[in-house]
């Protein structure tokens, strides 16, 4: 369902998803398909073809929704065990999937040629229109403490979208994102002077520390650079030294900022014991790619990133997937000196993923949500509603929670209990 | 004022007003007053800035985490023990799936899994818990909160207390004679009186959802009700007393009001309509269509039982139904006499009604599932025309055949989904859920259906066919998954 571009295909698939309009239909294990043609409204059948190794999709309607409403149909047909086990793959299947396996191979063969002297120039002058935007941006921070920030809260998200898109055209869509934030922080009701004063401060630390940008280390600078939104090409952060374990996949979350949905990946190395998210972005609509299933431990290498204490990429792995079996999680007590260290990293960081061990979930006073550990430690719940799901499955027992722990507080996952991972 | 403090009021004043340099280091704690000393000297807002910016990062990074001792436990006891069989992992992820889908089709299918979880002492499993409790208190989930009671298991029942709405599902789970008990104290309460009439006509009707002998006493009290509500109420409930004076006193104000006689050779039923009686206690009195002394004695004639028309005329049901009746009074006193029949679920007196031709739908839950299978195909034989209009309404009235239907009622069903010209989606999305719920799901009945939807070309009702068969195989995957 995951793979779904939205909730009317989901809808639509279902409806498909009945063995009525379905003939000829087959899965094999090696390579990993599924095929078969549904009968639509038209005169002729759509025949579709699933390659579960990608998951890649194919199917000859002429819905512009990727994957179509049969390829989801089908998949739930064959997940419902409505769809017989075949030796190899029919011939309307056969040639996709041999074209496939085909591409697959060149594109691992040939390597991409960057030009060195254009990616300079490039840099050069993207890194003085950085400059310039950074420079403004430091005048209107000083502004607006010269100024004083009173009347903030009722001056709506205009006076900062208009900063924030000026810095979008100097190549600097961290700054951006941090000016639009600001809006947020100052319409949050109250105490929000001191929020507000908050964002602008670490706004200004991170201008600050772009002047300065030259005398940093290495590992300080990179994180600037990335706050800043300068990107990070995968192949560079795949060329950094790999950490390998058995990671366990803990636990996925979306967000949506409006223009791009993030999915953070939880992982967790069994050996390492570090935490980590793997971290995918796509436009609202279409698939989010990220090629590891929750509930499951692969070993694999991860790569982190130089600009994201937090992120990593998967390279290469070693052997399929295989069932988790347990979780093990922190005291709160470790938590703090991780998140201590993520800040001393990272001073601009808002999340860092953690799996505490042995927190039950009480309601305080005020009607706010604890997660209590067996010595009395205690951190709120953050979130938009009573942590419902994490209460039905532990029943107010200590269980092991998969989060993110964040400024406010701890916001759940996935809980590991008895009857195993269950997203929350 | 905390150091902290200053500086937030600075900079909502404004540095120009609050002076150049309001940073006093020595306010902040000691590693970020060090780390100030440390920086590079900067003036006026940059100085400013920078010096909260140390602040709430040491803030954020140092601050040890809280003991909750500091916001004392107010929460709930862990729950006890699941008592329930955890349903295996095909059934879970069927009700997962079924939670996942919209619409009344998937009300009936989830319904359908809780009851048949429940009959064999299985639970919902936790994670589901919280959809299933946020289902069943939609506006319209009633059919999905009385099936959700028995199926919560010790863990569910603990989470829906822990919430004010959920904790309705919880009233639900025991039936209806339980939930009069506590009613019943609460109208012998001396402070009955002080609560307000809502809630006093709500308490005397959930009193007469269950409704005993023995509560004639108080049902008469609050018969003398100073809202007309509240005496409504009671009044609803004491017609379900059959012995009750109320009863009595209605059923001889009925009796007097009709009498036979012989006009033009025949017998006809010579009605009287009763005095006005504004204070009587009935709310279709107080309101309604026509006129008042009309009103008022369909509703005496709906509280009459109806067996007191056969000692009172010395006639059998089947003759009294279908005698003539003076000024045009036929209609109401037949659709009195059907809520009479309904109430005291009177198989003879129902079947007299539905023979005369009458269409009181409801009627057909009195008689037994066959007979009111052989009505309902009765009124909608092989053959017969059926326009569109006509149709619809038949397919929202079989409803009321007692399920699973049997094969000449799916036959009927199939023929109203196919008149010609067929119908349209909006006119057939309505009733699907109610066919889903009446089918049986045996693997014969959905070949018909699909056989019925092959035989057209793709439109509407076809569709509705494949919809209805593909939910009948769900229904049937679905038992065997839980059996």
């Amino acid at each position: 369902m995951a793979l779904a571009p939205d909730a009317s295909s989901v809808a639509a698939g279902r409806r498909l998803s009945g063995p009525g309009p379905w003939s000829g239909t087959g899965a094999c294990a090696s390579p990993a398909a599924v095929w078969g043609s549904c009968q639509g409204s038209g005169r002729s059948a759509y025949v579709t073809v699933v390659d579960l190794a990608g998951p890649a999709f194919r199917c000859s309607c002429p819905s512009r929704k990727f994957p179509c409403k049969h390829a989801i149909g089908l998949l739930l047909l064959w997940a419902a065990g409505g769809v017989p086990d075949a030796e190899g793959p029919a011939d309307v299947a056969a040639g996709w999937l041999a074209s496939r396996a085909e591409r697959a191979q060149r594109t691992v063969t040939t390597p991409a040629a960057p030009d060195p002297e254009a990616a300079a120039r490039r840099a050069g002058q993207r890194r003085r229109r950085v400059a310039d935007g950074v420079a403004d941006l430091e005048r209107w921070l000083h502004d607006q403490v010269d100024q004083g920030l009173a009347g903030a809260d009722r001056a709506g998200y205009r006076p900062y979208q208009q900063v924030a898109a000026r810095l979008v055209d100097a190549q600097a869509p961290g700054l951006a994102d941090g000016v639009r934030r600001l809006a947020s922080a100052a319409a949050g009701g109250d105490g929000w002077p001191g929020r507000l004063l908050d964002e602008l401060a670490l706004l200004h630390l991170l201008v600050r520390a772009h002047a300065r940008l030259d005398t940093l280390d290495d590992a300080t600078a990179a994180v600037v650079r990335r706050r800043l939104g300068e990107p990070e090409r995968t192949q560079d952060v795949l060329a950094g030294p790999a950490l390998r374990d058995r990671w366990q996949v803990l636990g996925q979350s979306d967000a949506s900022d409006g223009r791009l949905v993030v999915r953070r990946v939880h992982v967790h190395g069994e050996v390492s014991g570090r935490d980590a998210v793997v971290v995918a972005f796509a436009p609202p609509g279409q698939p989010l790619d990220v090629p590891l299933l929750v509930g499951s431990v692969v070993d694999a290498d991860v790569h982190a990133y130089p600009g994201d204490p937090t992120r990593v990429a998967v390279g290469e792995r070693h052997g399929d997937p295989e069932p988790l079996r347990d979780v093990r999680g922190v005291g709160y007590a470790q938590v703090a000196t991780a998140w201590s260290r993520l800040l001393a990293a990272d001073p601009w960081a808002t999340a860092l993923p953690v799996v505490l061990g042995a927190v039950a979930p009480v309601r305080g006073t005020r009607g706010r949500w604890l997660l209590v550990d067996a010595d009395g430690h205690a951190s709120p719940v953050v979130g938009s509603e009573p942590p419902w799901r994490l209460l039905a499955v532990s029943g107010g027992h200590p269980v092991t929670v998969v989060g993110d722990r964040t400024v406010e507080g701890v916001r759940p996952v996935a809980a590991w209990t008895e009857d195993g991972l269950v997203p929350v | 004022m905390s150091a902290r403090e200053d500086l937030v009021t600075a900079a909502l004043l404004g540095l120009r007003r609050a002076g150049a340099d309001p940073v006093d280091p020595s306010g902040l704690p000691a590693p970020v007053a060090e780390a100030v000393a440390s920086t590079p000297r900067a003036t006026g807002a940059a100085r400013l800035l920078d010096v909260v910016a140390l602040d709430v990062v040491a803030r954020r990074a140092g601050s040890p985490p809280a003991r909750h001792e500091d916001d004392p436990r107010r929460g709930p006891a862990p729950a006890p023990t699941e008592t329930g069989v955890p349903v295996g992992g095909r059934a879970r992820a069927r009700l997962a799936a079924l939670l996942d889908q919209d619409g009344e089709t998937a009300d009936v299918l989830v319904a359908t899994w809780l009851r048949a979880a429940a009959g064999r002492g299985a639970v919902v499993p936790p994670p589901l818990l919280p959809e299933a409790l946020a289902r069943a208190v939609r506006p319209r989930g009633g059919l999905v909160r009385d099936a959700l009671g028995p199926a919560l298991g010790t863990r569910g029942r603990w989470l829906a207390a822990q919430d004010a709405q959920w904790a309705a599902v919880l009233e639900g789970a025991p039936g209806a004679a339980e939930r009069a008990q506590p009613a019943r104290e609460s109208m012998d309460d001396p402070a009955w009186s002080r609560r307000t009439s809502t809630e006093r006509a709500g308490v005397v009707r959930s009193v007469g959802t269950a409704v005993r002998d023995d509560d004639e006493e108080r049902l008469g009290r609050a018969l003398a009700d100073r809202a007309a509500s509240v005496r409504e109420a009671a009044a609803g409930a004491l017609v379900g007393i059959p012995g009750s004076r109320f009863v009595r006193e209605c059923t001889e104000r009925a009796l007097a009001c009709v009498a036979v006689e012989r006009r033009l050779l025949r017998r006809t039923l010579v009605v009287q309509l009763p005095p006005d009686d504004p204070a009587s206690p009935f709310a279709e009195v107080r309101s309604g269509p026509g006129g008042r002394r009309g009103r008022l004695l369909r509703a005496l004639v709906a509280a009459t039982p109806p067996r007191a028309w056969e000692d009172a005329l010395g006639l059998d049901p089947a003759t009294i139904v279908r005698l003539g009746v003076a000024d045009d009074l036929g209609a109401l006193l037949h659709d009195a006499w059907a809520t009479a029949a309904l109430r005291s679920r009177d198989v003879t007196w129902a079947r007299a009604l539905l023979d005369t031709g009458q269409r009181s739908v409801q009627l057909l839950g009195v008689l037994p599932a066959d007979d009111a299978a052989s009505v309902f195909v009765g009124w909608y034989p092989p053959g017969g025309r059926v326009d569109r209009a006509a149709a619809v309404g038949a397919l929202h009235e079989v409803e009321h055949v007692p399920a699973p239907w049997p094969s000449h009622v799916v036959d009927a069903v199939v023929r109203l989904l196919t008149v010609t010209p067929a119908l349209d989606g909006w006119q057939l999305r309505p009733v699907e859920h109610r066919l889903v719920a009446g089918m049986p799901h045996d693997p014969d009945t959905e070949r018909r259906l699909r056989a019925a939807a092959d035989r057209r070309t793709d439109d509407a009702p076809a569709r509705t066919l494949r919809t209805v068969a593909d939910a009948l195989v769900t229904r049937r995957t679905l038992l065997e998954e839980l059996a």
